[in-house]
């Protein structure tokens, strides 16, 4: 078998993987970026990119309907979505990406070699790959081999009727019913968007409300407008299994008072959280100290075998790709010999349903259970002037200030525009600003951002544009 | 009551100088906390504590030379004075997962949210108070955030509280080291200042080659005109490699020209028995400011070297030095010292030799002035270099020859291909 060998080597190239061999490179580090299925990973390929393109083309065929009209836009006739253009338009998008990182990786110096990888022993792996089997030795091995969703029992992903987010993301048709299992937020995320293209869609939760951990107000809205758009949405339910009725999908749910149901479906999507892909690496490195499904990290990303490290997915909560590429930045900075570590106050997150949720540092309810004490400021984006203009004035802003020093502990985002306002606030945070640093900040007008200045003078009692309690 | 020695801190090292406390009697200390910081002729370092406990004593005042092995404080590390340090670092409170990917109906994951301990007054994040960068560049510096205080709002630590309080291995130590430069002092009033550590050691250092080292200056102008737009060519092709060139990397280089043939103006001068020891190496120091004082981090063997990699060697050390983040190392072994004298201002000055060197080379201000060249009154870029030479070793006549020799490299920078190994 043909060995080679590395100075650090990066086994999968998604959102952790791929910066990590990107830095390693520039550092001048001889590097290989090993990965077994796509460049850029699940998040560029079938997760986060793919989704967001057909979460904005069901966005605005909706908007075709309602708000467009409002507006003045006259349309002959009634618009239809075809799905098929709406998946070639993805797929340029993500096979542009794709590539991209492909040439990065190489652009920066490293090398790439396509195959599946695993541990022979510390410090080596053998890597299948199409042509053979090749020996990788290196001083250095992150693993960044990421998650993969949750199957549960009764609901296989080999039957036609039953997709995970990778299936559901490359539908070549709308289904006309859709039975979701798990609300949560990628379940609500495509959920929405199938229910915007003409789906009737049932969402199927297990807890008390949707997106758990969320904001009761935030999520109260969510429901509001899930209810809007006609899906329904039974919680503290239980799905049970499925069978094959007359051309449909029967699933078979039990409710919390033990009431069994039966939903019709044509297409049945399960998001019930995802698993870490560690398994692989338990053979052939023996003696890997883990926690839980997660490889176990310490704040420089190293788990406890020398010359072995973990980022992303795999290395822990919270499975977010922006997450592990911090992570990935950090570790090759860490066998480059810098003096550095994970060191971030939070990590913001961002849900693309309607409207968009996002949140930096603590929630409310966060806050209060680790005992600040602290003033709320909110500001409705319904007293915002471009909120309105936007035809879109729905959602608030929630500015979470601890009484004793000021400072912003968190932001929370419900609203238009709330992926792309929480950089601010993410800012915020990691400067340990003070409410009066937002709220002195001149926020241009006539702006969405304005929102986040006026929730913050709201926290101080000085809102302008809201009475302040 | 347990008696702290000073332990050994380095081999040869038998006494060193306290620089500051960095505890007060009556506190209550953790296992390996810092105690002092201590200068010796190496290096200023920090003195942790070996046990846990309240400190009872200190003997000593900063600007005191203890001796290895005489006691620097008494601490009470029994039960009944050691109440238990106090926790810093908070437990993550049990707060849901607030994004999470979390398996939903599966129960949330417990989240990795940094949440503090509920203590009196929490600082928001449970870290010190200080910006992304500021904490990056404290962890490059080994400094622990908790141990500086901040000068900012509600004690925010800002990049000039990393630079005074200076870092763990070579700190030129904090503030009392320099001495204030301007600080209003109320009319009538006199204000005393101890000069101790860093200051003491440049103030020894002056005492010695001015009481040793006879030396004279010998001043000599450059026209740096073709050399000003060689640099300015190549300053872009640099920059592409990520190293700034300056104009001291082509003076190391054309130095070394000269030391071949004036090779005695590279060495070093030891009393006992009193020799000129001429070095095969070029190791060149660069009189550097800092916020705590005057130092001379040397870039090493720069005959092995290209003028970039110079520059890039160059950056490097002055910059750690700058943030006190150099290593003894960087600051021996020099054979001959430059200093730029010419950055604030000044016609020319007169160096202080850096002993045990025989030589060091100011360079002035670079200056538009008006030259005759073949009998016109023209424009040139001028320099003067004002160097000093130990006349114990080196007469005025090889000072002017190898002044002359420099000079007329640098005039006809191109003239160093000729000597490219």
């Amino acid at each position: 078998m043909e060995t080679r060998t590395y100075d650090a080597v990066v086994i999968g190239a998604g959102p952790g993987g791929y910066p990590a061999a990107i830095r390693l490179a520039q550092l001048g580090i001889k590097t290989l970026s090993i990965e077994k299925e796509y460049w850029g990973g699940v998040c560029l390929n079938v997760g986060c990119v793919p989704s967001k393109a057909l979460i904005t083309a069901s966005k605005k065929f909706k908007e075709l309907q309602g708000t467009a009209q409002q507006m003045g836009i006259v349309l002959e006739g009634t618009p239809s979505f075809d799905m098929v253009q709406s998946q070639a338009w993805k797929q340029t998008i993500v096979d542009k990406m794709s590539g991209g990182v492909s040439g990065l990786i190489k652009a920066n110096g490293a090398d790439k070699l396509f195959g599946t990888a695993r541990f022979d022993g510390p410090g080596a792996l053998i890597v299948d790959t199409a042509d053979g089997e090749v020996r990788i030795e290196s001083k250095h091995i992150v693993i960044a081999t990421g998650s993969r969703p949750i199957e549960i029992p009764g609901f296989s992903y080999k039957d036609d009727r039953i997709m995970e987010s990778t299936k559901a993301l490359d539908l070549d048709h709308v289904p006309e019913r859709l039975v979701v299992i798990g609300g949560g937020y990628i379940g609500l995320e495509l959920g929405t968007m199938m229910a915007k293209v003409g789906s009737k869609v049932t969402v199927v939760e297990m807890g008390n409300q949707v997106l758990p951990g969320f904001d009761k107000d935030v999520v109260k809205l969510i429901a509001r407008r899930l209810k809007k758009s006609k899906v329904t949405v039974m919680l503290e339910t239980k799905a049970q299994g499925w069978e094959e009725g007359d051309g449909v999908a029967l699933v078979k749910v039990q409710d919390k008072n033990g009431k069994e149901h039966v939903i019709e479906a044509d297409k049945i999507l399960v998001t019930v959280g995802r698993f870490p892909n560690s398994e692989s690496m338990l053979e052939g490195l023996p003696g890997l100290e883990m926690d839980g499904r997660f490889i176990k990290i310490d704040k420089q990303c190293k788990t406890n075998l020398p010359g072995v490290y973990a980022v992303g997915d795999v290395a822990g909560q919270p499975m977010l790709a922006h997450k592990a590429t911090h992570e990935g930045e950090v570790v090759a900075e860490v066998i480059a010999g810098h003096k550095v570590q994970l060191d971030n106050i939070q990590v913001p997150a961002v849900v693309f349903v309607d409207p968009e949720i996002a949140t930096a540092g603590m929630q409310e309810h966060e806050a209060v259970s680790a005992g600040f004490d602290i003033s709320v400021g909110k500001m409705p984006f319904a007293a915002v002037a471009r909120a309105l203009t936007t035809g879109d004035k729905d959602g608030f802003v929630k500015v979470i200030v601890n009484k004793a020093d000021q400072r912003i502990l968190g932001v929370t985002i419900v609203g238009p525009g709330a992926s792309d306002l929480i950089s601010e606030a993410s800012l915020a945070v990691e400067m340990q600003a003070e409410a009066l640093d937002m709220a002195l900040t001149i926020h241009p007008h006539p702006t969405l951002g304005e929102a986040l200045m006026e929730a913050a003078k709201h926290a101080r009692g000085e809102a302008v544009h809201i009475m302040n309690k | 009551m347990y008696t702290f020695e000073l332990p050994e801190i380095g081999e040869g090292v038998v006494e060193g100088e306290i620089v500051q406390w960095l505890v007060q009697p009556g506190e209550v200390i953790a296992v390996d906390q810092p105690v002092c910081e201590i200068m010796t002729d190496k290096a200023t370092v920090e003195i942790s504590s070996p046990v846990g406990g309240r400190i009872a004593s200190l003997h000593g005042e900063p600007g005191d030379v203890v001796k290895v092995h005489t006691p620097l404080a008494e601490i009470d590390s029994g039960a009944g004075g050691a109440a238990a340090p106090a926790p810093k670092a908070a437990a993550p409170a049990p707060a849901p997962a607030p994004l999470a990917a979390a398996p939903a109906p599966v129960a949330a994951a417990p989240a990795a949210v940094a949440a503090p301990a509920a203590t009196p007054a929490p600082t928001s994040s449970g870290k010190s108070v200080a910006t992304p960068a500021v904490r990056r560049r404290a962890r490059e510096m080994d400094i622990d955030l908790a141990q500086v205080s901040g000068s900012g709002k509600g004690g925010r630590v800002l990049h000039d509280d990393l630079s005074t309080h200076g870092s763990a291995p070579v700190s030129a130590a904090i503030a009392p080291a320099a001495l204030p430069q301007s600080r209003a002092v109320p009319t009538g009033a006199e204000q005393h200042i101890k000069i101790i550590g860093l200051r003491r050691k440049i103030a020894e250092q002056m005492v010695l080659a001015k009481q040793t080292a006879p030396h004279f200056t010998y001043v000599e102008e450059i026209d740096m005109t073709v050399l000003w737009d060689m640099r300015k060519r190549l300053k872009k092709s640099a920059a592409e490699r990520g190293v700034k060139l300056t104009f001291l990397p082509f003076f190391m280089k054309a130095l070394c020209q000269v030391f071949k043939e004036y090779p005695n103006l590279n060495s070093n001068v030891i009393a006992d028995p009193f020799t000129l020891v001429v070095k095969g190496d070029v190791n060149i120091g660069i009189a550097t400011d800092t916020p705590q004082g005057l130092f001379v981090p040397v870039v090493k063997n720069v005959e092995q070297k290209s003028i970039l990699e110079i520059a890039a060697e160059l950056a490097d050390v002055t910059t750690r030095t700058r943030e006190g983040r150099a290593s003894a190392s960087d600051f021996s072994g020099g054979t001959f010292t430059i200093t730029s004298v010419g950055n604030i201002g000044g016609v020319l000055a007169t160096p202080i030799l850096n002993t045990p060197e025989v030589a060091i080379l100011g360079v002035n201000q670079i200056k538009e002035r008006p030259v005759v060249i073949d009998g016109e009154i023209v424009i040139r870029r001028m320099v003067y270099f004002s160097s000093s030479f130990d006349h114990r070793v080196i007469d005025g006549a090889v000072a002017a020859r190898f002044t002359t020799a420099l000079k007329n490299i640098l005039e006809q920078p191109e003239s160093m291909l000729l000597e490219l190994i």
